[in-house]
């Protein structure tokens, strides 16, 4: 029997469908998990919750020991932050740190400090009760911001920056350091929300509670530019000044509802920008403890990105203000919260699609491959073919 | 009772936890929730040997080494631990003795992989830490799945896996110095011919400075290769003109600083050695080394050295902390510095690699391939 073209074909078609009858008759297999008991998950959780006392016990005694120093080195000058470098630092490691938060205070355009602010560096690389605090990282980034009426009373804004691990200080691991504090996130969080205190003032009285009850992380990164002043709207400034294309895997860290915000869905920015590990007046706020679990890293630029695009002026009134957020920024800017977050998530991780599909240009690829590929198998045929 | 008890503790601990502002209160917190979670943990540990006990579970004992392992593989990881035993004690000597304290796991699990079911051993320490020994560092769960598909390697994987997770208590239990020298625990595995070749190809290719110099048989080179002792130019010595500019490349996060995103596209687009230097020089010590100085290699090296220094090399090794990395090397093989390395680098050129050859079997499939295509290729007929 001749393999004739019209054989090759029958026998391929046929292959292909008992695979796929295979594959369609066949029942989907449960993807099973070996089983947790749930004595064991109860110890993650009591681990999960004990580590985080002892994280925020640490944090406590740190936050104390700095403010004890600080009642005995308060600095009148405002052109800088106070900077208190622990001093079992060795002085290389203390330049790098100085060099590093002055440059960080510069790039933020204080020439002299609304509220007085401190930055304290602590060595503390001691090893917990029970190893609890595992995993807390190289550097610990904790702030006391004053209270709104601080500009009055003298209280200052403190950034008390932890060095827990011994590859960052003992000497000879100054590169190390450098490159830890070098990362332009970890370079922000030095001054940490008192950068926004520094150059704006204490936070009115709307902005300071909403803040709070957000712990204070979508103000963690202080890094602006100033653009000039336009009539633009604030989508079209904030565009300007964020010229760079979004990275590829910005979006993985998106919650659903992050998603939906930057697709469109403005109802969704709301609870994209929800409360959650809310803090009192005057608290101590632990940044490991704010990680945002719609925006990832992106909630700490959300209101450094906000400033860039009102503009010094207009972010300072908007800082200010007694309202809550979205009034004040109405006010200043006649925009929305809602709108203003859809903008600055469609700036960072690009316009998202509504859901799962295939886009026009994906369509025209496509059909665009499908024909070219009929086209050549006909030429083949053509000549091929005996007349 | 308990149970209630336990959920009353509980629901009056969460605002606590978030608010305590006083170091007092956050201590007091901390104290209260402490009983509980060991509580908890000796429950989880009286749960796991319960489990065990149903599941048959019978304790391994071979040498130092110490498994639980499920009834169903009790004899497969009881030839392992024998094996891996004797790798524990011929790479660590007296020190192994330590892992009597840190006994190991090993359990059988069902699990579906691609659609299809099968089982793997799980080989880990036990989850709850109740009674490990205070006083080491901190040892990382890192278990080891094997997976039972391929029942030729089983029992070598199986071997490998035990000899790993037996080693990180004796890395946890080293000096600083020693520990980020060897950056990852070293495993009793001894160096197979595969991996010597590996690491041989890698300084063969790695075309810088500093692997030309100790392919050559320059011991200084070698010592730098090594880390045993520090480059004097990192920058220069470790990396070739392109692979400084992807090292750039790389590290965008941390090199496009504002201040220096000029120099850095200088680097990356217009390929400017200068400019990549000068990027390369903010970057730590370490994370430079990591190119120049594979882990691989100082393995290797590990190995070998103890090898020669036969019984109580590794002991010697511990016991010297405060010395330099290369002394306390020598110390342990028994011989100087310069010529333990320079005997290394002979060791190490043992790994070149030979011609390749086609082996016989792929000759015969690739001979019956081609005579099969080309029989049904004369049996086609022309299209009509």
């Amino acid at each position: 029997m001749a393999l004739t073209m019209t054989r090759w074909i029958g026998g391929a078609s046929a292959v292909c469908a008992l695979l796929a009858l295979n594959a369609i008759g066949r029942e989907p297999t449960p993807r099973t998990q070996p089983e947790v008991p749930a004595d064991s998950l109860r110890l993650r959780d009591l681990q999960r919750r004990v580590g985080e006392a002892s994280l925020r016990w640490e944090a406590l005694v740190r936050r104390d020991a700095v403010l004890a120093q600080i009642a005995s080195a308060r600095s009148a000058d405002r052109a800088g932050p106070a900077i208190i470098v622990d001093p079992l630092l060795p002085a290389t490691h203390r330049s790098i740190l100085e060099r590093a938060i002055q440059r960080q205070w510069s790039s933020l355009g204080i020439d002299s400090a609304r509220v007085p602010v401190t930055v304290a560096v602590i060595v503390d690389t001691a090893v917990s009760i029970d190893r609890l605090s595992a995993g807390r990282g190289q550097i610990s980034h904790d702030y006391v911001v004053p209270r709104s009426d601080a500009g009055t009373t003298g209280e200052s804004c403190v950034a008390i920056i932890g060095l827990q691990s011994r590859t960052i200080v003992r000497p000879g691991t100054e590169r190390a350091l450098a490159a830890a504090v070098a990362l332009p996130r970890a370079a922000a969080s030095l001054v940490g929300p008192c950068g926004f205190v520094g150059r704006f003032g204490s936070p009115g009285e709307g902005i300071d509670r909403w803040l709070r009850a957000r712990g204070y992380r979508f103000a963690a990164h202080p890094q602006w530019w100033t653009l000039p002043p336009t009539n633009a709207d604030l989508g079209t400034r904030w565009q300007l000044a964020n010229a760079g294309a979004p990275h590829a895997s910005s979006t993985l860290a998106l919650s659903p509802q992050g998603r939906g915000c930057a697709a469109g869905h403005a109802e969704l920015c709301a609870g994209a920008l929800g409360a959650s590990d809310s803090a009192g007046a005057g608290e101590l706020l632990m940044m490991l403890r704010a990680r945002d679990e719609h925006w990832g890293s992106m909630s700490g630029r959300y209101f450094a990105d906000l400033a860039t695009a009102l503009g010094p002026e207009r972010f300072e009134t908007f800082w200010r203000s007694d309202l809550p957020p979205d009034a004040a920024l109405r006010a200043v800017a006649s925009t929305s919260l809602d709108l203003w977050t859809h903008q600055w998530a469609v700036g960072l991780v690009g316009a998202q699609r509504d859901g799962p599909g295939v886009s026009l240009a994906e369509w025209i690829k496509s059909l665009t491959l499908a024909g070219l590929s009929l086209g050549i198998a006909a030429w083949g045929w053509s000549r091929r073919q005996v007349r | 009772m308990r149970w209630i008890f336990l959920a009353g503790t509980f629901l009056t601990a969460i605002p606590a936890i978030g608010r305590a502002q006083s170091t007092a209160d956050a201590r007091a917190e901390l104290d209260r929730l402490l009983p509980e979670w060991r509580a908890a943990r000796e429950a989880a540990a009286d749960g796991e040997r319960l489990r065990r006990r149903d599941a048959g579970a019978t304790l391994v004992e071979r040498g130092h080494l110490r498994v639980m392992a499920d009834s169903a593989i009790v004899g497969r990881v009881a030839s392992a631990a024998a094996t891996a035993s004797a790798s524990l004690d011929r790479v660590f000597g007296t020190e192994a003795a330590m892992l009597t304290g840190y006994p190991l796991v090993a359990l059988l699990h069902g699990v579906v992989q691609n659609g299809d079911s099968t089982h793997v051993i799980r080989v880990r320490r036990p989850e709850p830490l109740a009674g490990a020994r205070p006083g080491a560092g901190r040892i990382g769960s890192q278990e080891r799945v094997i997976s039972l598909r391929d029942p030729h390697a089983v029992d070598g994987d199986l071997v490998r896996a035990l000899e790993a997770a037996a080693s990180l208590p004796l890395h946890a239990a080293l000096d600083d110095d020693l520990r980020l020298w060897l950056r990852s625990a070293l495993s009793a595995t001894p160096q197979s011919q595969e991996t010597l070749e590996g690491a041989y190809v890698d300084l063969a290719t790695a075309s810088t400075d500093i692997s030309r110099r100790c392919l050559a048989g320059d011991v200084l080179g070698c010592r730098k290769a090594l880390g045993l002792t520090p480059a004097d130019d990192p920058v220069m010595e470790g990396y070739t003109a392109a692979q400084r500019r992807m090292v750039v490349q790389g590290n965008v996060a941390l090199l496009r600083t504002p201040g220096r995103a000029a120099e850095f596209d200088r680097c990356v687009v217009d390929s400017e050695d200068t400019a990549c230097i000068a990027r390369l020089r903010e970057l730590s010590i370490e994370r430079l080394a990591s190119s120049y100085s594979p882990t691989v290699l100082r393995r290797g090296f590990a190995h070998w050295a103890m090898a020669q220094g036969g019984a109580g090399a590794y002991s010697r090794l511990r016991a010297s902390a405060g010395l330099p990395i290369a002394e306390r090397f020598a110390l342990a093989a028994g011989m100087p510095a310069d010529s333990l390395v320079a005997r290394w680098h002979g060791h190490l050129m043992t790994g070149r690699p030979t011609t390749p050859s086609i082996p016989p079997l792929t000759a015969v499939a690739t001979l019956f391939w081609i005579g099969a295509c080309g029989a049904l290729s004369l049996r086609s007929s022309r299209w009509r």
